[in-house]
């Protein structure tokens, strides 16, 4: 019997970085040149299959970028299992945005937590301001997985996913522990409870037994 | 300055008035059922009836009203490029977007030049289709610039008639309009027309109108008061001339100053769009266009060579459009989107639910669907099939109220005979060629605003044009993602996107509190879409400050948690199962609900719902998203109680994109909740039990 897994992961980054896009090109394999910018969030799910036939159940929250919507963000961190933050290999401030995620996800969100930091639109390496080196250099320090992806042409999307998918089982906290520590319903206003105990997938570890 | 060669040269005498008209009309079998009021509106039309009878029959009578229909679609591909102008783009012309009035103005020039009949009465279906604004662009001389180069352009839609495509059922309405279209003549308009093309008109002052767009007046005072000297001598292409330039631009190339202190990436940003204004880019509306700003700090040669290419060297108004430009210009729908593949989850908005009104209901079954009907694509939005006999009654109802020095109409007003009527039939949806002059009304009615505070808000807008804005920078990067499938916005730094930019960074300097919020963008796209760029504003200024859009959008959000609590009492009485749904699944409202509530349900539910939901909005105030966001939970009651449902399924369904089955249905719905005075007065009851809650601190707990 294949183990499932169901895990809620998180998008973070500045601003028109490409987070929206690259849950677009995960979810759907597509790409839109201008996608709208994300209000609030948006919620969609994949399912990634691993070689050993795991299947790692996504519920992504693509947030907006504006810093006027970072007050909404900890709502959609908190209880994530995975957070992928988006840089833009192009705009160096980007970069430095990220850095600024992480350190409030290293403070804020489950210390179990697996961050992904993750430079998107490698198609435009001619415009590059951030090097690979220094992007990589930063994550090993910080702990963190990393990879460069192009929304646009799909190159590296579907391995950052898979990569976490791969990681967490691993990592995530255990059953009672962590990801699942919200019980109760509504336990601020600002609670999009990320794990629904309701489901039956919320030991995080435990191979479901559909 | 080219001489315009279309509008201005028909042969309407200056005394052109009612005698000509009239003549025109009676060939109108609807002539006499017309008010006089209703034939305020537009000497532009008139006149351009007139031109047409010079040109053929089609004017003369000889226009029946199978022609028009036969003709209206007979010449299909026409008739979508009309589409573009008139339905679209009351915006279009009143924003100052020289691809649109270059277009329109080749249009015009049509039937003069084919003398097809189905070509007039294309053009005049067009003409009447819309009040307000069409004379922004058919009228105003400003634009007279394009028609310059109108006989070579003419060719291309010479082109377009050829293949005529399977009709479509002709909505009745075309046959209505045709025959609306003298009687809507009247003249006040003539003197307008007639007022000689400046040799360049300060682009601002196309902006200092209101929606009719047609003042001369304004537009001709603010000329004066450009501080540049007649620059379109040496900025030959004739749209440049129509640009609208923020003051202080000098005729030369780089236009602005930058401001102490204000950030080198943000004055690039800011000068990048002033520069554009005055040169423009080509292709606007058909290409992507040259990304200039976010490429900013490794612009290469050949990028700047690129970005150089793209500019309009002044051979936009007169080159032949290409085969894929009319395709574009075919695909287009009625308010100028093309037809793109929607990535969003598009989900049928069921009728069924909506025949009963809100009242307390039990659980539904527990083998509800958790999922609701999805869709493959986006289906076409059709002309509202009773919009002709809507335009009709909407004609007699309302009546100019305030005019110009020029007897242009600025404003109109609801005839006191007819006030009763007008809530009903706003629900009932204004007439899309309506929309420009009765939102106009509505706005100024709920936001108690006159004529001067409206002329005092141009001003401002042009001001702040001059200042810098710390938001420029994100305001840039959201630009070219707005309703980019519209094809006044598809351009990058095309006049609709620069217009976009220009209204949002004057508006992000209006409230500091506020100042810019991603999602006021689809909100003032769709403005533009109905407004100049400088009314546009306004609008968004009586948005904020009348119909508590700054508690939206002020930080944390207040009005938003507000009007979520208000939704979930609601929920809570009436639907106390999906209530307790919401509960277990540990769904908050928020996750769903925000972007309904911040972009005012313009990414939601398909552009025509979005204006029939803006219609009542603006009639009756921040209400109405409450009960849109209630409708559509109670449509979806029975697949949120499911015994299947959970986070996933119930998030998902919430987050969709929606598809109402039925607008009518939808919108009758939410006018029955709104009617209910017990519902109203519990509304604000909450509204203000949800402050007390946030003065005591006592906020934190009490959402979902």
């Amino acid at each position: 019997m294949s183990k499932q897994f169901q895990f809620k992961l998180v998008l973070l980054g500045e601003s028109a970085v490409g987070k929206s896009s690259l849950v677009l090109r995960f979810v759907k394999d597509q790409f839109d040149d201008y996608r709208e910018s994300t209000i609030g969030a948006a919620f969609l799910t994949q399912t990634v299959t691993l070689e050993d036939q795991t299947t790692v159940k996504f519920e992504i929250w693509d947030t907006a970028g504006q810093e006027r919507y970072k007050s909404l963000a900890p709502m959609y961190y908190r209880n994530a299992n995975c957070a992928v933050v988006v840089y833009d290999i192009t705009q160096t401030t980007s970069l430095e945005k990220a850095r600024t995620w992480i350190r409030e996800l290293q403070r804020q969100a489950d210390p179990s937590i697996v961050i992904a930091l993750c430079g998107n639109k490698s198609d435009l390496s001619a415009r590059r301001q951030v090097t690979q080196e220094e992007a990589k250099k930063y994550a090993e320090e910080e702990g963190l997985m990393w990879g460069e992806t192009s929304a646009k042409s799909g190159e590296g999307v579907s391995d950052i996913f898979t990569a976490i998918a791969k990681k967490l089982p691993q990592t995530a906290a255990p059953p009672k522990a962590g990801g699942a520590a919200r019980s109760g319903a509504a336990a601020s206003r600002a609670g999009v409870d990320l794990n629904k105990q309701s489901n039956a997938l919320g030991g995080q570890n435990e191979p479901c037994n559909c | 300055m080219d001489g315009p060669s279309l509008i201005v040269v028909p042969p309407t005498p200056l005394g052109y008035h009612h005698p000509s008209l009239s003549t025109t009309a009676s060939s109108s079998p609807d002539l006499g059922r017309l008010t006089s009021s209703e034939q305020e509106r537009g000497s532009s039309e008139a006149t351009i009836f007139t031109i047409y009878s010079m040109y053929g029959d089609e004017a003369n009578g000889g226009l029946s009203l199978s022609d028009v229909r036969n003709s209206k679609y007979g010449n299909h591909t026409y008739q979508q490029s009309q589409s573009t102008n008139s339905d679209v783009c009351d915006g279009a012309s009143s924003d100052s977007n020289g691809y649109i009035s270059s277009k329109y103005a080749s249009a015009t020039e049509l039937p003069a030049r084919t003398s097809v009949i189905s070509n007039g009465s294309v053009r005049l279906s067009y003409l009447d289709d819309r009040p307000l604004s069409t004379y922004a662009s058919c009228s105003s001389p400003h634009n007279d610039p394009h028609r310059s180069s109108d006989t070579i352009r003419s060719s291309k839609f010479k082109d377009l008639s050829p293949p005529p495509p399977p009709p479509p059922p002709p909505p009745s309405s075309n046959v209505v309009r045709a025959s609306y279209i003298p009687s809507d003549a009247e003249a006040p308009r003539n003197t307008f027309l007639r007022q000689p093309t400046p040799t360049h008109s300060h682009p601002s002052s196309r902006h200092s109108v209101s929606p009719n767009g047609n003042s001369p007046t304004s537009s001709f005072r603010s000329i004066p008061t450009s501080p540049r000297p007649q620059p379109s001598e040496l900025l030959s292409p004739p749209e440049t001339s129509t640009l609208p330039l923020p003051l202080g631009t000098s005729g030369s190339k780089s236009s602005l100053v930058p401001s102490e202190g204000e950030e080198v990436d943000a004055f690039f940003v800011r000068n990048t769009y002033a520069e554009l204004e005055m040169t423009g880019v080509k292709g606007d509306g058909y290409v992507e266009g040259v990304e200039r700003t976010r490429a900013r700090a490794s612009r290469s040669r050949s990028s700047i060579s690129r970005e150089e290419q793209a500019l309009d060297d002044g051979s936009e108004k007169s080159r032949e459009l290409s085969g894929k430009e009319l395709e574009t210009l075919q695909s287009l729908d009625r308010y100028g989107f093309f037809t793109v593949t929607s990535h969003d989850r598009l989900v049928l908005l069921s009728s069924l639910p909506l025949t009963k009104r809100l009242s307390p209901v039990p659980s539904g079954p527990i083998k509800a669907p958790t999922n609701a009907t999805s869709l493959p694509t986006l289906p076409p939005t059709p002309i509202p099939p009773k919009e002709a006999s809507r335009i009709a009654k909407w004609n007699r109802m309302l009546e100019p109220r305030v005019r110009d020095v020029g007897g242009n109409i600025q404003a109109w007003g609801v005839k006191a005979s007819k006030e009763n009527k007008l809530r009903e039939r706003t629900f009932k949806g204004i007439p899309d060629r309506w929309r420009s002059g009765v939102w106009d009304l509505l706005m100024r009615g709920y936001s108690r605003t006159g004529q001067r505070e409206i002329n005092k808000l141009g001003e401002e807008y042009r001001e702040a044009m001059e200042k810098p804005s710390t938001y420029d920078i994100q305001i840039d990067l959201d630009v070219p993602r707005t309703i980019s499938g519209h094809i006044m916005f598809r351009t990058r730094y095309g006049s609709g996107q620069r217009s976009l930019f220009h209204v949002l960074h004057s508006f992000s300097l209006r409230c500091s509190e506020c100042g810019y919020v991603q999602g006021m963008g689809p909100i003032a796209a769709t403005l533009l879409c109905y407004f100049e760029p400088e009314r546009a504003y306004a609008c968004l200024v009586h948005l904020h400050d009348a119909y508590a859009l700054h508690t939206i959008f002020s930080p944390g959000f207040p009005g938003l948690l507000e009007a979520i609590y208000v939704q979930e009492r609601i929920t809570e009485q009436t639907m106390p199962n999906v209530y307790a749904a919401f509960k277990s699944h540990m769904i908050s409202t928020t996750s769903y609900a925000t972007k309904w509530y911040i972009t005012l349900f313009a990414n939601s539910v398909p552009f025509q719902t979005q204006l029939r939901l803006w219609d009542i909005f603006l009639l009756e105030g921040q209400d109405v998203f409450v009960a849109v966001a209630v409708a559509i939970v109670w449509v979806y009651r029975d697949n949120i109680t499911s015994g299947a449902a959970n986070f996933e399924t119930v998030l998902s369904l919430l987050s969709s994109f929606f598809v109402p089955q039925d607008e009518d249905a939808l919108l009758s719905w939410i006018g029955k909740m709104l009617g209910d005075k017990k519902m109203r007065s519990r509304m604000g009851q909450w509204r203000q039990q949800w402050k007390n809650l946030v003065a005591t601190g006592m906020d934190s707990t009490a959402l979902l």
